[in-house]
């Protein structure tokens, strides 16, 4: 281990994904990099700049990156159809920026119509004051002291921007004007700020992703420990007096830990109601068709499909399943009656 | 983890000083939301519980929101009960009273937030009177929301949204084939809420002299053979539906009709004459 003056610390672009870590306790530096574990902070060197050409920062806002910067990221896994797939490894010779909200790994796959990954040269795992390597469960929130009570709405989804994002802020903006103290989680994925943001400026009462429980990504990540996340989230929730809870789950139904979680009866069980985004019809019936398959029934559809009342209808007559548009999530009359579906209001009733 | 701070759309601005009594203060707030602008009088009275659910008075099509607020102003100061009297402006409003193509329920929900965000009550709930067209706002409102009423006050409502899935909408729930639309289906939405709907305590107020079809009242054959010819056979029937549907739900309704003596079609003369305020605040 060598000591650092902390100025380095201080000069480095810290990501998003970090923005829990208390920069402060940045006291030296872990030259063992080979035995980086997911969320191990690494300080690095940006070799050279490609897909990536920002970082996104704590307080929100992307930042340029140039040849010889020094960043701080957490070593993770990525997977991304329309990006990279990457493993949580890193190589000291050089390894790869796989996500813009702060994520280093070892590239495997990449998408062929982006660019290859900017390239980090890894200086060293981060170490605390006490000389241990810092990781995000560090910093996490606390663990659960309980099963949460609160009402879950899961959005999924057929695929990658298939509209769960959309759907998620849309339900959570039109159940916080409907008067509802609202969580908006992100339950599985890859941490960065544009979902946060967005979820943010719905208004909701608490905004919180996997990274809050410290997991830069969940993916690769065991079954038990993405369930575990969620439930400490889920947890904080309702400590914070969170009424009800829209939690997205990133990519499509086929996505490994997408396919474990809803194949487990106790988080399905944690369940209250489902919508699922998808983009056409087809993929409607077949996604309602794999929901069933594991015992879950969507309260409604929506996504890109609902943009197409041809397509609407199809899906509807396919499916017997609503179709709900964005503008509906938003209203709040609309998204009032999926909190009634979802237990929310007698579960208010019973509190008073 | 992020705990933002209340959302700042709503544009909500006291209009001239708050005027401090010994009772208490009163102050006008305006709204603005694209859906249209209204403005408010809030009176809180001094030593007002802010966890007590405040009384939310609407007008009729007369508008005449001073008539409103100056009935209940005293009422309310005596009971420590926080009162708004909302004030639908005609240039923005050509209908208040449906929730439709127009919404002033979006604008009731932001008056809401407004008085949380300013720590004017804490309640998440309001005790809804409406008188009129007022009441028909009030009945939809709380059809839509009933999580959001601890108490609903009907003054003679010229007609009703019947919580009944045999007859028609908007008369009553019944389904009706409609397309996917980008708008809120809003008989599906008071469909779902009806059994949080039937809970509530409702109170009906109706004058035994308001039996007159004035042209403000809505008629026509299909309509008074449900409701009935006029106000106060239209409240009876509202009341009795209420029952019935709620038995039809397990649940034991919690209506009443209170009758206002030698009282017509006047919201002045019932609160004069009967004392309607008061009746609503006991």
């Amino acid at each position: 281990m060598s000591v650092l003056a902390n100025p380095m610390f201080e000069k480095a672009k810290w990501a998003f994904s970090a923005r829990r870590v208390d920069q402060a306790a940045a006291s030296g530096l872990d030259a063992d990099l080979v035995h980086a574990r997911p969320g191990d902070l690494i300080l690095g060197r940006v070799i050279s700049i490609g897909q990536h050409q920002r970082i996104q920062l704590p307080t929100g806002r992307p930042a340029v990156l140039y040849p010889g910067d020094l960043i701080v990221m957490p070593c993770g896994a990525r997977y991304a159809p329309d990006q990279f797939e990457g493993h949580a490894k890193i190589n000291p010779d050089g390894c790869d920026m796989l996500a813009g909200g702060g994520c280093l790994g070892q590239m495997v796959a990449r998408n062929e119509r982006i660019k290859p990954p900017t390239r980090v040269q890894p200086l060293g795992r981060v170490t605390g004051p006490a000389g241990t390597v810092l990781n995000l469960a560090d910093f996490a929130v606390p663990k659960a002291a309980g099963e949460a009570k609160v009402p879950v709405i899961a959005v999924l989804g057929a695929s990658m921007n298939s509209g769960k994002t959309t759907a998620t802020v849309a339900l959570s903006y039109g159940l916080t004007r409907a008067g509802w103290r609202v969580a908006t989680i992100k339950a599985t994925g890859t941490g960065a700020f544009g979902d946060y943001n967005d979820y943010v400026d719905t208004g909701a009462h608490l905004v919180a992703d996997f990274t809050d429980a410290g997991m830069v990504t969940t993916y690769l990540e065991p079954l038990a420990r993405v369930k575990a996340g969620i439930a400490d989230l889920l947890w904080q929730a309702e400590v914070d007096g969170a009424e009800v809870v829209v939690m997205e789950v990133a990519d499509g139904l086929f996505q490994r830990e997408t396919a474990e979680l809803i194949a487990d009866a106790t988080f399905r069980a944690g369940l209250a109601g489902v919508i699922f985004a998808c983009g056409d019809a087809l993929a409607a019936s077949g996604g309602v068709a794999e929901l069933a398959r594991n015992g879950l029934r969507p309260v409604a559809l929506t996504g890109i499909l609902s943009c197409s009342p041809m397509a609407s209808l199809e899906a509807q007559a396919a499916t017997g399943v609503e179709v709900i548009s964005r503008g509906q999530l938003q209203d709040p009359a609309s998204a009032n009656r999926i909190a009634t579906l979802v237990g929310a209001s007698a579960r208010r009733r019973v509190a008073a | 983890m992020t705990k933002p701070s209340g959302a700042e759309f709503l544009g909500a601005m006291p209009v001239g000083p708050i005027r401090s009594t010994v009772a208490g203060s009163v102050t006008e707030i305006v709204l603005r939301m694209p859906e249209g602008k209204i403005s408010a009088k809030v009176m809180v009275p001094r030593g007002a519980a802010p966890d007590r659910p405040p009384l939310v008075a609407l007008h009729g099509i007369s508008r005449d929101a001073k008539a409103v607020y100056d009935a209940f102003e005293v009422p309310a100061q005596q009971a420590g009960r926080i009162l708004i009297v909302p004030h639908f402006h005609r240039k923005d409003w050509q209908i208040f009273q449906r929730i439709g193509a127009a919404r002033p329920d979006k604008l009731l929900l932001a008056l809401m937030q407004v008085l949380a965000e300013n720590q004017i009550s804490a309640a998440a709930q309001v005790e809804l009177f409406g008188y009129s067209g007022g009441a028909q706002l009030a009945h939809r409102f709380a059809m839509l929301y009933p999580q959001r009423v601890s108490r609903l006050h009907l003054g003679a409502a010229g007609w009703y949204c019947l919580p009944d899935t045999s007859l028609a909408y908007p008369a009553g729930l019944r389904e009706a084939p409609k397309k996917p639309s980008a708008a809120p289906n809003f008989r599906t939405e008071k469909v779902t809420q009806l059994p949080e709907y039937l809970r509530l305590p409702v109170r009906v107020y109706v004058g035994t002299e308001d039996t007159l079809r004035d042209p403000a009242m809505r008629s026509s054959p299909d309509l008074d053979a449900v409701q009935g010819p006029h106000r106060l056979a239209r409240a009876e029937t509202y009341a009795a539906r209420f029952t019935a549907a709620a038995t039809r739900h397990q649940t034991k309704a919690n209506v009443s009709v209170t009758y206002l003596a030698g009282c017509g079609h006047d919201f002045l003369q019932c609160a004069v004459k009967a004392d309607l305020a008061r009746l609503v605040l006991s």
